[in-house]
């Protein structure tokens, strides 16, 4: 960009508006958050923190955030792909279907999750019998994540794919690729961007949810405790310093985390010319 | 490596996109495939490199039936309309992706492939482009890297769609000649789609002309132009007047016009019968020997030559003129007979008609 005088109608209007919603809602109760827990010294705040507990939780929170997000790519990568590339019937019904999670109670979700993943529930018997528990487990909590988080991806991914020209795949073909070429050679780089995102959003909100993952996960202290639960408990109990710490930590990695993913995101666009 | 196409039909739905095509092209030849827009010019070439399959008939590359062959056993370079480059690689990435998919065995080194493309760049002039991005490039420019990026697998066939379908009449014009050349070096048997006739007369061998699907005509450039068989070469090649009307009695009768012919063409006593006249098959006379009487309404100095559109003078006992497509007479003259009969709008003059083609044989007249 350079810094010439821009001819884009409204600039200052909209950059005015953004900046006004961004304080608004964004930054001043974050920055409330940093007030109130300046309250602590650090002393005080590396206490809150370095508790087993505590750290625990945020130890489930990012592992299963992490693992549901990467597999919503994987899932929804091939729903996408379904969804824009294949004849089906009840496509627009299909295509509604994906929404739901996003429209859904969100605690509504967790319960449902719950009867059917339960050790002797519609689903959760048949993994009984290998032996694998999945509601009342972090696994239970990786589970609802990615019902939540699927819509993010194939959101983020299908207009990408829509817009491909197909003409470059046959391109592909006629110069000798085999399928497998074609599809990470020339496919899947103009969709890394597109992945990220909804990599970067399923993960965020991941780690935000709070509704339909104390339902599934038992909310056993060191195994199954998630940080929004912990946040709530320390709350319940009057404890609002030790709440704000927490918050405020989470709040930091998962800014970082999101912060490097954009990163990635600029820097797989600038190697490939898109920007 | 000659290319058979036999009886090829492909159906969309109800819709007839190719009709028995039939057709054959030989060893290193330059064949131009030529057609209004939706005739079938794609789909038949989609056909031969294997991206669409007919609903009947075959297709044989250098003998050997190919029909059911997918795309990337066909050796086949592919260039499409909108070019399809890959738009996150650089340019020499694209150039050297047919040679980095082939099979670990017969891949080149990269020193190797690296001398490869810069070859190929420097044969299409566009070596200092090599890091750029296909989007950072002009049209010109992305038609010429798509065509060294399908030349750099070596293909026994090129394929080529509207190679230069998308540029200004310029660079079409300059890329054309460029094309020609390109393939006296490397005489790679081709087939090239376009809709423009001045392009497939100027760079191919021969001319594949298409209509609803079909093969009209298939001929070297000359042989279209000179010897149409049927009407429709005839009005999609050139300019031509087309005159309804009937030969009786040694002539020819459009209106209350009349064309005395030849005694060799009273076996053309037919009814419903029109004349085609080119536009330079008609000279302009001042004096009493001419065929018919016109006044000219339209002077269109194209360079070299000269266009002119002219009405019929009839007198008002005669009946009405001739009847042509437009109501008017197109004359085309060079600049040197322009000026020495010193024209203009207004000027009522006279025709002669020298040459008439009938699509049950032409006539030379005079
Ligand atoms: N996938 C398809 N489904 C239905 N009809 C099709 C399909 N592809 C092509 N057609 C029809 O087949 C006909 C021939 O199409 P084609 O693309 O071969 O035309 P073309 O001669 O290349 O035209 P142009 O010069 O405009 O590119 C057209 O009438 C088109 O509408
Ligand atoms: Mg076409």
């Amino acid at each position: 960009m350079s810094h010439r005088k821009t001819r884009l109608p409204g600039f200052g209007l909209s950059l005015g508006i953004t900046v006004f919603t961004l304080s608004l809602l964004v930054l001043i109760p974050l920055s409330a958050l940093v007030t109130q827990s300046a309250g602590l010294s650090l002393g005080g705040m590396w206490h809150a923190l370095a508790d087993r507990r505590v750290l625990a939780a945020f130890r489930v929170s990012f592992s299963t955030a992490f693992a549901a997000a990467f597999t919503n790519v994987l899932l929804g990568l091939v729903v996408a792909w379904v969804l824009v590339r294949y004849p089906l019937p009840f496509k627009r019904s299909l295509d509604a279907l994906i929404d739901l999670p996003f429209a859904l109670p969100t605690a509504v979700a967790g319960i449902v999750l719950t009867t059917l993943y339960a050790p002797n529930g519609w689903l959760g018997q048949f993994f009984t019998d290998w032996g694998i528990r999945i509601a009342f487990t972090p696994l239970g909590i990786v589970v609802a994540l990615i019902f939540i988080g699927l819509p993010f991806v194939v959101r983020t991914v299908e207009p990408v794919l829509q817009e491909l020209d197909r003409q470059q795949e046959e391109a592909s073909t006629s110069l000798g690729a085999s399928r497998w070429q074609t599809f990470h050679r020339v496919l899947l780089p103009p969709l890394v961007p597109a992945i990220l995102t909804g990599f970067s959003l399923a993960f965020a909100r991941g780690l935000g949810e709070y509704g339909s993952v104390i339902f599934i996960a038992g909310n056993m202290p060191m195994k199954s405790e998630i940080v929004p639960l912990l946040i709530v408990t320390k709350l319940e109990q009057y404890d609002y310093a030790g709440a704000t710490v927490i918050a405020l930590a989470s709040l930091v990695v998962a800014f970082i985390m999101l912060l490097v993913v954009n990163g990635l995101q600029h820097w797989t666009r600038k190697r490939t010319g898109q920007d | 490596m000659s290319i058979h196409v036999n009886q090829l039909t492909k159906r969309y739905g109800n819709f007839t996109a190719l009709d028995d095509i039939s057709l054959s092209i030989d060893d290193g030849e330059l064949v131009a495939l030529l057609g209004p827009s939706g005739c079938g010019k794609t789909t038949l070439l989609r056909s031969i490199a294997g991206m669409e399959f007919a609903d009947s008939g075959n297709i044989l590359l250098e003998g050997r039936d190919m029909t059911f062959e997918p795309i990337r056993h066909r050796q086949v370079g592919f260039v499409f309309q909108h070019y399809a480059l890959f738009n996150h690689m650089s340019v020499f990435e694209n150039v050297a992706y047919g040679l980095r998919v082939r099979p670990r065995a017969q891949r080149p080194t990269e020193a190797a492939i690296r001398q490869r493309v810069h070859e190929l760049l420097d044969l299409v002039q566009l070596e200092w482009l090599a890091k750029r991005f296909p989007p950072q490039l002009s049209g010109g420019q992305r038609q010429r890297i798509a065509l060294a990026r399908a030349l750099a697998v070596e293909p026994r066939y090129l394929l080529l769609d509207e190679p230069f379908g998308a540029l200004d009449a310029n660079v079409r014009k300059e890329l054309r000649g460029w094309l020609r050349r390109l393939h006296e070096e490397l005489h790679v048997t081709s087939l090239f789609v376009t809709h423009d006739q001045e392009e497939a007369m100027e760079v191919a061998s021969r001319i594949v002309v298409m209509n609803h699907g079909r093969i009209e005509q298939l001929g070297t450039p000359a042989e279209i132009y000179d010897t149409p068989r049927t009407p429709f070469v005839s009005t999609f090649i050139g300019n031509v007047n087309v005159f309804r009307g009937c030969v009786r009695n040694g002539a020819f009768h459009s209106g209350s016009w009349r064309l005395p012919l030849p005694r060799t063409l009273d076996t053309l006593h037919l009814a419903e019968q029109n004349a085609y006249i080119r536009p330079h098959d008609i000279e302009i006379l001042r004096g009493p020997a001419a065929d018919w009487e016109v006044r000219i309404r339209h002077v269109q100095p194209m360079g070299s030559r000269y266009h002119l559109e002219a009405i019929p003078v009839t007198d008002a006992s005669a009946g009405p003129g001739p009847e042509t497509e437009s109501g008017r007479i197109m004359i085309e003259l060079t600049r040197q007979a322009f000026k020495t009969l010193a024209l203009d709008v207004g000027h009522r003059v006279g025709l002669r008609i020298h040459h008439v083609h009938w699509f049950h044989g032409a006539t030379t007249l005079q």
